[in-house]
C-alpha cells in the first residue's frame, strides 16, 4: 500500500521526506519484507476482530496520552498522527494524515495535509485541527505526553498558511521534527478536542467504551482510505491478568493477544492455529544512578557498577534471551547508534573492585546501597534482583539491597524514582537526540550532565546540525562522554511479541515501536481469511 | 416469638449500620496515610504541577479531610455515591453493573455448594469411618491445601486449553448484557468457588451431624422406635444444620471478598478486579462502595444465618419462646 | 477461610460432662488417623528445616535459561528465573513455615486471649469485644491486606502481622463459643470461690480446656495463612519478590506452568501434604475431645 501512496501523490514522497528530514536516514532502506508478507492471501471485507489486551480501570482514552498498552491500542485504532515510522524509524506519509513534509531548516518545518480527510462526525480536517492538537500538546495544565515538545516548540510557532498547510516555527533547532510529527501520542484530533469525545479520523469510529472492560468500534465510511479497511467492528477487550489473555486466544475466544509474556512463547508457538510475532525497536529498561547524590557522584563508583554487570546473564533471566545486549548507551533505532562502535562492556569484577578500592570501599568498608523498582513493571522487578545476585560476587564489597515500591507511590512526585541515588526506569525507542533531550530535561533522571561538561552545548550543537557526518562526530563525542562517565547502566534493549490466531492475514511483521505493526494502524491492512 | 425475633434483628441491623460507619471511616483514616495521593497516582511521571493541581481540585482533594469525609458521607446518604477518579464516571454507573455480575456469581456458587456440602457432609458423617468418609475427608484436605488461583489454573488447563478445549477459559460478557449471558463461560469461575467452599462447609456439617447423631434426644428418638429415616431427617439434621448456617455465612462473607482471585483469574467482570485497580489507583470513592457491599453482605449473611440458626434449631426456637 | 471444625457450643448440645480431659494429646496419638498426620507433618517440617542444606544451588542463583525442563545437573529444570527448581522447593519451606507459624501465633494468642476474655466476662464487656471484633472481621480481608501493603511497603512483618490480625476475630469467635460452655461449670466458680485471681482463672482453668478447639484453629489458620500470603502474591502485592517459599513459588510459575510444570506442581504437593497431616492431627483431637473416639471406638 505504501507504493500505491507513493504513486498517488505523484511525487515520492519517501524520498521527498528522507531527502530533507536528515541525510544520514537516507541510505538503500526499500525493505520489501512488508509487502511480501501479505502477498499470499486475498483481502476479504467483514467481520468483527477481538483484540485483547492487559488493562484495567486505570484506562485512558486520548489522543495524546497513555500510559499502558490498553490505551496505545485505543489510540491508535480511533486517531492518526500526521506521519509514521517505516521499518527503519525513518517518518514517511504512509498511513499518515500529512501528504508531504518538509523541514526547510532547522527551525522550520512545512506540512501539507492530506486532501478529504474526515473526522468521525463528518467534518473534514484542516489546518485547525493540527494548530489545536499541538497547542493542546504544549499546554502544560493539560494532561498530555506533550512536554519533549515544549522545549524546542511554542503555540506561537504555529501558523496556518492555508486550510491544508501548517507551518512549525521552532525556538530552538531541532533537525529531527519530521520524528517528532511521527511520534504515535502527536495524534490529531478535532479543535476543541477535550479528551473526553473521542472523534478522530481514523478507520475505526469509536461505538463505546467502558473502562477495565472493553472499547467497540465500527468501520467509519468516510475514511480517506476506506480501500483497505476490512473489518465491521473491532473490540478491545480489557485483561486483568496476562495469563488470562493467552488462555483466552488459546480458548479461540480472541483473534489478538497484544503483548505476551515470554514465558508463554514456546507454548504459543506450538499451536498451529497460532501466529506469533517478535519485534524489537529499542525500548529499554535501565538502573538510574543519580550523579549528584552518594556514593554516585563518584564516577569510579558509577563505572564500578557498570562493570559489576553480567549483562548476558541478565537477558537470559529476565528476558528469557528475548532482546538485545545493551552497552550503556541509548537510541538503538538511531543511524549513530554507537558511533564510536565501543566494545560490548561485560562483567570485569576484578576491574569494579579496583575502582571501588580508589573510592574508598572495600571489604571492610563496604558500598551498600538500595536498588528500587516499582511493582507495575515487571522487568524492572527481576532486573534489581538479578543485579543484586550479582553483586554477590563481589564478595561483600557492593550489597545491593532490591526493593519494589507499589507504582503509585513509586512514580509519584515524592517517589523513589527520580528522587533517589538508585533505581530504575524504561523508554520506548527513541532517536539519540531526542532521547538526549528528554533524559536531559523532561526526566531529569540522572541529573545529566555534570556542570564541566560541553554535553549540553553539544546537544545544541548537533540539533542545529543538518550535516550528517558533521552531526555524527558531535554525536560520537556525547556519546563517549556517557559511555565513560554516564549513570544509565543499560544491560539491554527488550523485545515485545504478540500472538494471534492464524485466520488474521495481512499482519505486517518488521521492526516497529508499537505492537502488531502499531495495532496495524489502527487495525486497517489485515483481515480474516 | 415474634416479637422477640423482631427486636433481636432490629438490634442487629442497627449494630450493622454502626459496623458500615466505623468501617467506612476507617478506610478513609487508612487511604489518607497512603504515601501518595490520587492525583500523583494517577499521573504518575506525565505529571507536572499544573496538571496535579488542576486533578487535585477536581477530585476535591484540596479541601480538608473533615469536609472530603463529610461530602462523601453525605453524598452517600443522599444516594450520589460520588465519581470514579480513575475512570471519571460516577461510581454507580461503574460498579453498579459489576455488582450485579459478582452477586450473581456468587449466588450460583452459593445455591451450588449448600446443599452439595450438606449432603457430603451428613453421608461422611452417617458413613462415618468408610469409605466415603475417608475419601471425601481427604480430598477436602487435599482442596484447602491449594489457594484458588492453583485450582482455577489446573481447571483451565484441563477442560479449556491444554487437555480439552471445551470450555471458555474466561468469562466475556458484552457491556451492557446481564452476567447470564454467558453461562458457559461462568462454568469454570462457578467451579473454582465451589471447590473452595464446600470441603470447609461440609467438614463442619459432618463434625455437627456427627455429635447430634451421638446425642441423647437421638438416641431416645431411636429407642421410641421410629425409623432411622425420620431419625435422621426430623431429629438430626435440623439440629446439625444449625451450626453449619454460621460456616456458611462466614463463607459467603469470604467468597464476596475471596472472588477476587477468581475474577482475575477468568477476567470476569466483577467488583474484584475493580477492587484490586482502585487500590492502585487510591481511587477513593470506589475504594469506599466496595467496602461497604462486601461489610454490606458480611453482615447481611451474619444476620440471615444467626435467624436460620434460630429459626432450624428446635432447642433455640424454645429458647426464644 | 473456612471456619470452626467444631460448632460454636453454644448453639448444640454441651458436651462436656466429665472433668478437664486426662491428657487429651496422648490419646489424639492413639489414634491411627493422628499418627498418619503427625508421620507427614513431620516429614514436611524436616524438609523445610533440612532442606536448604541438600540443596544443589542457592535460593537465588542462576542456573540457566528460564522454564527449561532439561537442565544438566537439575532434577526438574529451571524456574521463572532461571533458578534451580528443587533448590528452590528445599528453601521455601522454611520461609512459608516461619511466616505462616508466626502469623498464626499472633492471630492465636490475641485471638484467644480476647475470646476468654469475651466468654469469662460476660455482659457488656463480652458484648464490646465481639462487636470491636466484627468490624474487623467485615472489613474484606484482602482490601486490608492490600491497602496495609500499598501504605507501608512490602515487607514480612507487614505480611505476618496483616495476616495475623485477619485471624483473630475468627479465632476469637471460634475461641468464645468454646469456652462459653466452660465457665459455666462448677470448677471454675470453685476456682473462684477459692479467691483465684481472674487472669489466672482465665489461663489456668478456662483455658485448658479449649485446647481441642485451640488445636483444630491452629491447623486451619496454618494452611489459611499460608494461602492468603500467596494470594496477596497472585494479585501482584509481594512482601518479598523472588523469596523461596512454596506460596510464592506457586504463584511465580503458574504463568508458564505448561512449559514447566514443576515449578508449581512440588510446592503445591507439599502444602497439600501438609495440610493433610495437620488435618488429620486436628480431626483426632476433634474426635478425641467430642469423645467420638475414646476407648479406641471407630479405628
Amino acid at each position: 500500500m505504501e507504493q500505491q501512496e507513493i504513486e498517488t501523490s505523484g511525487l515520492s514522497r519517501r524520498h521527498f521526506i528522507q531527502g530533507v528530514s536528515s541525510a544520514a536516514l537516507a541510505a538503500g532502506i526499500f525493505s520489501s519484507s512488508s509487502l511480501n508478507a501479505w502477498a499470499a492471501s486475498v483481502p476479504k471485507k467483514g467481520g468483527t476482530l477481538k483484540v485483547g489486551v492487559v488493562g484495567g480501570a486505570n484506562d485512558l482514552y486520548d489522543a495524546n496520552y497513555i500510559v499502558a498498552k490498553a490505551d496505545q491500542a485505543r489510540l491508535m485504532s480511533t486517531f492518526e498522527t500526521l506521519l509514521t515510522f517505516d521499518e527503519n524509524f525513518v517518518p514517511v506519509t504512509a498511513n499518515g494524515l500529512a501528504q508531504s513534509a518538509k523541514q526547510n531548516s532547522p527551525t522550520k518545518v512545512t506540512v501539507k495535509l492530506r486532501k478529504g480527510v474526515k473526522f468521525h462526525d463528518g467534518t473534514p480536517m484542516t489546518a485547525d485541527d493540527v494548530i489545536a492538537t499541538y497547542k493542546r500538546l504544549l499546554d502544560p495544565s493539560k494532561k498530555t505526553t506533550g512536554k519533549p515538545l515544549r522545549t524546542f516548540l511554542d503555540p506561537s510557532g504555529l501558523v496556518k498558511l492555508d486550510p491544508l498547510t501548517v507551518e512549525f516555527n521552532l525556538k530552538a533547532p531541532n533537525v529531527d521534527f519530521l520524528s517528532t510529527l511521527a511520534n504515535y501520542t502527536y495524534a490529531i484530533a478535532k479543535a476543541g478536542y477535550d479528551g473526553k469525545t473521542q472523534i478522530g479520523t481514523s478507520a475505526f469510529s469509536l461505538v463505546s467504551f467502558t473502562p477495565g472492560r472493553e472499547s467497540v468500534h465500527k468501520r467509519f465510511k468516510g475514511y480517506w482510505d476506506a480501500k483497505n479497511v476490512y473489518f465491521d467492528e473491532v473490540r478491545i477487550i480489557d485483561f486483568a491478568d496476562k495469563t488470562a489473555l493467552v488462555n483466552a486466544l488459546i480458548a479461540k475466544q480472541i483473534d489478538v493477544a497484544v503483548d505476551i509474556p515470554f514465558e508463554q512463547f514456546k507454548t504459543l508457538k506450538s499451536k498451529k492455529y497460532l501466529n506469533v510475532i517478535e519485534n524489537s525497536a529499542g525500548a529499554w529498561l535501565a538502573f538510574c544512578m543519580r550523579i549528584d547524590i552518594k556514593p554516585f557522584d563518584d564516577n569510579n563508583v558509577r563505572q564500578a557498577m557498570r562493570l559489576l554487570v553480567d549483562r548476558k546473564q541478565m537477558l537470559k533471566r529476565v528476558l528469557s534471551g528475548h532482546g538485545k545486549m545493551g552497552n550503556d548507551l541509548y537510541g538503538y533505532i538511531d543511524r549513530n547508534y554507537n558511533a564510536n562502535g565501543f566494545p560490548q562492556r561485560d562483567q570485569d569484577i576484578p576491574a569494579a573492585l579496583a575502582l571501588l578500592k580508589k573510592a574508598g570501599y572495600t571489604k571492610a568498608n563496604p558500598l551498600r546501597v538500595e536498588l528500587t523498582a516499582p511493582d507495575d513493571t515487571g522487568g524492572l522487578i527481576l532486573m534489581i534482583q538479578t543485579l543484586a545476585e550479582q553483586a554477590k560476587k563481589t564478595e561483600g564489597v557492593v550489597i545491593i539491597d532490591a526493593k519494589v515500591i507499589d507504582g503509585g507511590t513509586y512514580w509519584s512526585a515524592k517517589g523513589q524514582y527520580m528522587n533517589t541515588g538508585f533505581y530504575t526506569t524504561y523508554w520506548s525507542g527513541r532517536t539519540y537526540l531526542a532521547q538526549a533531550a528528554a533524559s536531559m530535561d523532561i526526566y531529569p533522571e540522572l541529573k545529566w550532565p555534570p556542570a564541566d561538561s560541553s554535553f549540553r552545548a553539544d546537544y545544541l550543537k548537533a540539533a542545529g546540525t543538518a550535516n550528517a557526518k558533521k552531526r555524527r562526530e558531535i554525536v560520537a563525542r556525547m556519546q563517549k562522554e556517557e559511555f565513560e562517565k554516564g549513570g544509565y547502566i543499560i544491560p539491554f534493549f527488550n523485545n515485545f511479541a504478540d500472538a494471534y490466531s492464524s485466520k488474521v492475514k495481512g499482519v505486517v511483521v518488521r521492526p516497529s515501536q508499537l505492537n502488531m505493526d502499531y495495532y496495524a494502524h489502527g487495525f486497517k491492512n489485515i483481515w480474516f481469511d | 416469638m415474634k416479637a422477640s425475633i423482631f427486636r433481636f434483628v432490629l438490634k442487629r441491623i442497627a449494630l450493622g449500620l454502626l459496623t458500615l460507619f466505623i468501617v467506612s471511616l476507617l478506610i478513609f483514616a487508612v487511604t489518607q496515610a497512603l504515601p501518595s495521593d490520587p492525583a500523583e497516582a494517577m499521573l504518575g511521571r506525565e505529571a507536572t504541577p499544573e496538571t496535579l493541581e488542576a486533578l487535585r481540585a477536581d477530585f476535591g482533594l484540596d479541601k480538608p479531610i473533615v469536609v472530603q469525609y463529610g461530602n462523601w458521607l453525605f453524598g452517600i446518604l443522599s444516594g450520589d455515591l460520588g465519581t470514579s477518579y480513575a475512570t471519571s464516571i460516577p461510581v454507580s454507573e461503574y460498579i453498579g453493573p459489576r455488582v450485579g455480575a459478582s452477586f450473581f456469581l456468587l449466588l450460583i456458587a452459593a445455591i451450588g455448594s449448600i446443599p452439595l456440602s450438606i449432603v457430603v457432609g451428613a453421608n461422611a458423617a452417617l458413613h462415618r469411618d468408610r469409605k466415603f468418609d475417608t475419601a471425601s475427608s481427604l480430598i477436602s484436605l487435599i482442596l484447602a491445601a491449594m489457594p484458588e488461583f492453583v485450582v482455577g489454573t489446573i481447571l483451565t488447563i484441563v477442560f479449556s486449553t491444554t487437555i480439552w478445549q471445551l470450555l471458555p477459559a474466561v468469562t466475556y460478557l458484552e457491556v451492557g448484557a446481564p452476567p447470564w449471558s454467558d453461562l458457559q463461560g461462568l462454568t469454570l469461575p462457578v467451579l473454582t468457588l465451589l471447590l473452595a467452599v464446600t470441603p470447609y462447609v461440609a467438614r463442619v456439617m459432618r463434625a455437627a451431624m456427627v455429635e447430634v447423631l451421638e446425642s441423647d434426644y437421638v438416641e431416645m428418638a431411636r429407642l421410641k422406635g421410629m425409623d432411622e429415616r425420620t431419625v435422621l431427617w426430623r431429629h438430626a439434621m435440623p439440629n446439625a444444620v444449625g451450626p453449619a448456617f454460621q460456616v456458611i455465612a462466614l463463607n459467603l462473607a469470604y467468597l464476596a471478598g475471596g472472588v477476587i482471585i477468581v475474577e482475575r483469574l477468568f477476567n470476569f467482570p466483577g467488583i474484584g478486579s475493580a477492587l484490586a485497580d482502585a487500590v492502585r489507583s487510591r481511587d477513593l470513592p470506589v475504594i469506599q462502595f466496595l467496602a461497604l457491599i462486601i461489610a454490606g453482605v458480611y453482615i447481611l449473611t451474619n444476620l440471615l444465618a444467626d435467624i436460620g440458626t434460630v429459626l432450624v434449631t428446635p432447642r433455640l426456637r424454645t429458647r426464644l419462646k | 477461610m473456612s471456619e470452626a471444625v467444631k460448632p460454636p457450643q453454644d448453639l448444640v448440645a454441651e458436651k462436656f460432662v466429665d472433668e478437664r480431659p486426662p491428657s487429651l494429646v496422648r490419646q489424639a496419638f492413639w489414634l491411627r488417623r493422628t499418627q498418619i498426620g503427625a508421620v507427614l507433618a513431620l516429614m514436611l517440617i524436616s524438609v523445610a528445616l533440612v532442606g536448604p542444606f541438600l540443596a544443589p544451588f542457592g535460593s537465588t542463583e542462576y542456573v540457566d535459561l528460564p522454564n527449561t525442563l532439561s537442565v544438566p545437573g537439575t532434577i526438574f529444570g529451571t524456574d521463572y528465573f532461571g533458578q534451580d527448581v528443587l533448590s528452590r522447593f528445599l528453601f521455601g519451606g522454611r520461609t512459608i513455615l516461619i511466616l505462616a507459624v508466626l502469623a498464626t501465633s499472633i492471630g492465636i494468642t490475641l485471638g484467644t486471649t480476647l475470646g476468654l476474655t469475651a466468654a469469662y466476662l460476660r455482659g457488656r464487656a463480652d458484648e464490646v469485644i465481639m462487636r470491636a471484633l466484627d468490624v474487623i472481621l467485615s472489613f474484606p480481608q484482602v482490601l486490608l491486606s492490600l491497602v496495609v501493603i500499598s501504605m507501608f511497603g512490602p515487607s514480612n512483618v507487614l505480611i505476618i502481622f496483616t495476616v495475623g490480625l485477619s485471624t483473630t476475630p475468627r479465632i476469637a469467635r471460634i475461641i468464645r463459643g468454646a469456652a462459653i460452655g466452660v465457665v459455666e461449670r462448677d470448677f471454675i466458680s470453685a476456682a473462684e470461690a477459692l479467691g483465684e485471681s481472674r487472669k489466672r482463672v482465665v489461663f489456668a482453668e478456662v483455658l485448658p480446656n479449649v485446647t481441642s478447639s485451640l488445636l483444630v484453629e491452629m491447623n486451619l489458620r496454618l494452611t489459611y495463612s499460608v494461602g492468603l500470603i500467596a494470594s496477596l502474591s497472585f494479585l501482584g502485592f509481594t512482601p518479598e519478590p523472588n523469596a523461596a517459599n512454596w506460596g510464592l513459588m506457586i504463584q511465580e510459575n503458574r504463568v508458564a506452568l505448561t512449559q514447566q510444570p514443576w515449578g508449581v506442581i512440588l510446592p503445591t504437593a507439599a502444602l497439600a501434604l501438609m495440610t493433610i497431616g495437620t488435618g488429620l492431627i486436628g480431626d483426632g483431637f476433634s474426635r478425641v475431645s467430642a469423645g467420638i473416639d475414646r476407648g479406641g471406638k471407630g479405628e
